[in-house]
């Protein structure tokens, strides 16, 4: 892995269209601005393994028939109505 | 065109219905073609069937049924990538996880689903906002 050492207000290019910039540094806490192109997502790392759990658990949780879910989704909808 | 599913068998679908993502689902980057298959009985859910990958699908379902009170901005870059035009096309889905005791099905509310009707672009937002979580149980008492 590359380590470069920046200081608040320095920036790192990655490639032609993207740029980090060290915004503020306080404490053991660093903010950072991201100039990219609009088409390229960027999230936070836990935010992103978290989002890929749950989508790779919603994929396996629907592979076994769905006996009664349909009645216990619509069970819901009405007590939401209801409440 | 015809679609081959694990579920579903061949399917036959036709070329406006599918939809592009303009990235794939976190955790699944290759899947970009979906095409929405209403549930047997045409009830509350739906299937978001890939069409890269036979074996995956999601179960699907519009979340104000459940979250009246759920809402979120689109973020300009996601109304320029999706060149959403009129709001009232945006449809907007919640991914459930549908586990053995269905009194615990989850939506994921962080990561909601959202197409374009218009061109059937689509993308799987992920929120700022920390007041919704991957998992919301929709049943009150699930938890």
């Amino acid at each position: 892995m590359l380590a470069l050492t920046r200081k608040a207000g320095q920036s790192i290019v990655i490639g032609d269209q993207i740029e980090v910039i060290i915004v503020e540094i306080k404490g053991d806490q660093v903010r950072m601005g991201i100039k990219a192109p609009r088409d390229i997502s960027i999230y936070r790392q836990e935010i992103y393994e978290e989002i890929q759990h749950e989508n790779r658990a919603a994929a396996n949780s629907v592979k076994l028939p769905l006996e009664g879910v349909q009645e216990i989704l619509t069970k819901a909808i009405k007590t939401k109505r209801k409440s | 065109m015809i679609v081959k599913t694990s579920r579903f068998g061949e399917v036959e679908c036709q070329e406006e219905h599918i939809i592009s993502f303009v990235e794939g689902p976190l955790g699944f980057p290759g899947a970009k073609n979906f095409v929405i298959m209403n549930h047997p009985g045409n009830g509350v859910f739906k299937w978001l069937q890939s069409l890269d990958e036979p074996e995956l699908a999601f179960v699907i379902a519009e979340p104000f049924a459940f979250f009246p009170e759920y809402e979120f901005d689109l973020e300009e870059a996601d109304v320029t990538l999706l060149e959403i035009k009129e709001p009232k096309k945006v449809l907007v889905y919640t991914i459930l996880v549908i586990p053995p005791d269905l009194k615990k099905i989850t939506a994921n509310l962080k990561a909601p689903i959202i197409i374009n009707g218009e061109n059937r672009k689509g993308k799987q937002l992920v929120l700022l906002d920390d007041s919704y979580s991957t998992r919301h149980y929709i049943f009150s008492g699930g938890e």
